[in-house]
């Protein structure tokens, strides 16, 4: 006869049975809502991400803005 | 609109909104800042909601009012600032109404708004950080994997070809980080690699809108026909803005004009190019029942449309398609070196094969592949010819295509014309002589009424000494024929009536001038440019004009010869004695006068004969055939549609000052893209040396590669 090795009909037996739950599973609508609200949640967080940038870089143009007047003042005392 | 001031420096301040900005009103915000004259840059951070304004004082502002002494508590020191109040006022005044109405009065408005770079660039280089530091290893190595996809696709349609270029190139580097297990390196040489192409894209659309955007403020005239009847000959006529244009009114187009709107002929026949539209460069005849299209140009002829579609979108679309066209013109020698970059893959790969098999080590010959000189080439290439064209845009000329600035930066022979372009656009009536018992007054209004037909220079000098003199007159006469470069003729109660230059109204009308008018002539229109009114055959009356040289027009071109132009030439159509009046204004020594539009077609043919690259400026539809011939041909923005639609670059200010700048900037354009090349070979070069000696690690080789392109890449965006 065949080695017949328990271990791994177990193993294959619980394969299958967890191929069949799972596509039941992840066509249910508990996990259809739970993947809805993730790609919202991934939505936002970027959104979240984008606002930051737009702030940092608006915080950005006003120190720079400040650099340039402090040089200019500087070269007007200087040349005073 | 309501707001509260977050940040303020002497000349700047920035302000914070009650709520964002909605991404369609950003350009229309924009816009209606920029109207008001104290401010002078606008910046929208429409996420964040705030406003950022510079501003400055004009010269008959009244002074600013100290606030009184109760408030001298709660002092604001920035109150006195010059310019400010009127500013902060600007802001306040801004409601929904008038950003609707800036959205709509502007075409432009209707088009989609760029790619913000920044946070295109912040998106890919944050995704790829949060995926390095907070994706357990196995989901980041999985998601590297996944990526690669494109590139491998990339790659196996290339070697399908039988190609071995640079595509395959970066998926072998990438490929063989994942063959030693190194997903950060390949994650981040995908990174690097993504960023040009997104940089590369951002460079294409962005110089294509600076393009759009800049041809979209040339304003367009049509000739209206308030009567609205197109059967009705030698009716009074007005030339209008084409923004002012409704569906359902009637325009006429004559020879040289352009068609400023979509519409259907209802009378005449002309030929008409439609170039920027099919980009067929043949002229088509369109007669009654034809449609005609906005952006397109008659060459020749007469038709009255009645009008279809405003201005406004049919302005964009021709634009736009204009642009695409020039998209093309890819700039020759960009095109040659990425080919070169191409060239050089299949050695990398022998490289990369010899020392496999010599020293069987996986990191260096993975060095061998990591070294891309085509990405570094690509980058410093694009950005070069993108700031190229966004600082022309600024400088006042608009160039079609990247290979122009190439063409013009080694040029060495310049011709222009005389009329409109040397000398300003608008000559001046100086003299006038009548004949045969009419008198000046009557020479005068006749011609006018010839004239305003047609939209020549020297057209609006008589109809604007005739309008000074208070001079009205009815439309009397039939249809006006244009010659293009000789003269107008028409009939009026039957005798046939011709105005134009000497050589047409003697030779091709065959008008006898007496001995006793020819000397009269002479004497007093010494130098000017002549214009003889015949009726019937018989001398009536003649016209001295006289035509300016225009502003600055000396010291641009003796910086012209400076910059390396051996050769300066000036054609015209005039008579001998005007041109030589010019031409020593302007210091120039090589001129022909008395010319037909052939001859200038054909005098420039043989200047590029003989060895010569040609530039041409001119802006009359008699200049078209030696523009189109020329190496580079530059349109006056003054001048007519036919000669910017045939030119490759236009000068949008109508300043010859414009010339030096563009020869500059092309000349330092060219020397950039020389030197970058250079500098990315010899650092790529050194690169794969070390690498593959084994001196440098692979890792830091990547890092110094990509660190050096984008150091390279900043400094091409210098302005110029």
């Amino acid at each position: 006869m065949i080695p017949f090795s328990k271990t791994h009909a177990l193993l294959v037996g619980a394969g299958a049975l967890a191929g069949v739950l799972g596509a039941k599973l992840l066509k249910s609508d508990r996990v259809r809502n739970l993947a809805v609200q993730g790609v919202a949640a991934g939505m936002r967080a970027k959104a979240g991400y984008e606002d930051i940038v737009e702030q940092a870089k608006a915080e950005v143009d006003d120190i720079v803005a400040e650099a340039g007047y402090l040089n200019g003042r500087e070269g007007e005392t200087a040349s005073e | 609109m309501q707001f509260t001031i977050e940040h303020e420096v002497p000349g700047r301040v920035r302000v914070r909104l009650a709520g964002r900005v909605p991404e369609g009103d950003v350009g229309a915000l924009g816009r209606l800042l920029a109207a008001e004259p104290h401010i002078t840059q606008v910046s929208i951070y429409p996420r964040a909601a705030s406003i950022a304004v510079r501003y400055t004082a004009l010269a008959d502002d009244p002074l600013p009012v100290p606030p009184a002494a109760a408030d001298a508590a709660f002092e604001d020191p920035f109150a006195l600032v010059p310019g400010r109040a009127e500013a902060l006022a600007a802001l306040a005044a801004v409601d929904a109404a008038s950003v609707g109405e800036a959205r709509r009065s502007h075409p432009g408005s209707a088009a989609p708004r760029i790619h913000n770079l920044l946070a295109d660039v912040a998106w890919l280089i944050g995704a790829h950080l949060a995926r390095r530091w907070f994706l357990p290893a196995p989901l980041s190595a999985a998601y590297a994997v996944w990526s690669y996809r494109g590139f491998l696709v990339d790659a196996i349609r290339s070697l399908a070809a039988g190609r071995l270029d640079v595509p395959v190139l970066d998926a072998s580097a990438i490929g063989i980080s994942f063959a030693k297990g190194d997903f950060k390196t390949a994650a981040g040489t995908m990174l690097l690699l993504g960023l040009g192409g997104l940089l590369e894209d951002y460079t294409r659309v962005s110089s294509q809108n600076e393009l759009i955007y800049s041809l979209l403020e040339v304003p367009d005239f049509a000739q209206l026909i308030p009567g609205g009847d197109p059967d009705e000959r030698g009716a009074e006529e007005r030339r209008v803005r084409a923004e002012d244009l409704v569906a359902g009114d009637l325009i006429v187009v004559r020879t040289g004009m352009p068609v400023p709107v979509d519409g259907s002929v209802e009378h005449g026949i002309a030929m008409v190019n439609q170039s920027t539209l099919t980009g067929e460069p043949l002229a088509l005849e369109r007669g009654a029942g034809d449609d005609v299209f906005a952006g397109t140009a008659v060459e020749d002829g007469e038709i009255y449309v009645r009008v279809r579609a405003a201005a406004e979108n049919t302005k964009l679309r021709s634009i736009v398609s204009l642009v695409e066209q020039s998209e093309r013109l890819k700039a020759a020698s960009l095109a040659r070196r990425e080919s070169l970059a191409d060239k050089i893959v299949p050695w990398n790969f022998l490289l990369a094969g010899i020392i496999a098999i010599t020293t069987r080590n996986l990191e260096r010959t993975s060095a061998a592949l990591m070294v891309d000189y085509s990405c570094a080439l690509k980058l410093t290439g694009a950005i070069s010819v993108l700031t190229a064209m966004s600082q022309s845009a600024r400088e006042g000329f608009i160039v079609k295509g990247s290979k122009h600035f190439e063409a013009f930066a080694t040029a060495d022979t310049i011709v222009f014309d005389k009329t409109g372009t040397l000398t300003a656009a608008t000559p001046k009536v100086r003299e006038i002589l009548g004949f045969d018992g009419w008198s000046t007054e009557e020479v005068l209004r006749f011609s006018a009424c010839l004239e305003e037909h047609f939209p020549h220079p020297v057209a609006r000098a008589v109809v604007n000494a005739a309008a000074e003199a208070g001079l009205k007159h009815r439309e009397r006469h039939a249809e006006v024929e244009y010659i293009v470069a000789h003269g107008i003729a028409s009939a009026l109660n039957g005798a046939r009536v011709v105005i134009g230059s000497e050589h047409f109204v003697v030779q091709d009308e065959h008008v006898a001038i007496p001995e006793d008018a020819a000397a009269e002539i002479a004497r007093t229109m010494d130098g000017l440019s002549t214009l003889y009114l015949a009726v019937d055959g018989e001398l009536r009356g003649a016209i001295g004009i006289e035509d300016p040289l225009r502003e600055g027009a000396v010291e641009a071109l003796a910086e012209l010869r400076a910059l390396g132009f051996r050769r300066l030439v000036m054609l015209t159509g005039d008579n001998e004695r005007a041109a030589a009046r010019v031409a020593t204004a302007a210091g120039i020594t090589e001129f022909r006068a008395n010319l037909l539009p052939e001859c200038k077609h054909t005098i420039v043919e043989e200047l590029r004969a003989g060895g010569s690259r040609v530039v041409m400026v001119g802006d009359g539809v008699n200049d078209s055939p030696a523009l189109s011939a020329a190496d580079v041909g530059i349109a006056m923005g003054s001048g007519t549609a036919i000669a910017k639609e045939v030119a490759d670059i236009t000068l949008s200010e109508g300043d010859l000052a414009s010339l030096v700048a563009l020869r500059r900037l092309s000349q330092g354009l060219v020397r950039r893209m020389g030197s970058s090349f250079h500098q990315v070979i010899a650092i790529n070069s050194a690169l794969l040396a070390g690498g593959v000696t084994g001196l440098v690690t692979p890792q830091a080789s990547a890092l110094v590669h990509n660190g050096t392109t984008v150091a390279l890449s900043m400094r091409n965006a210098r302005p110029y």
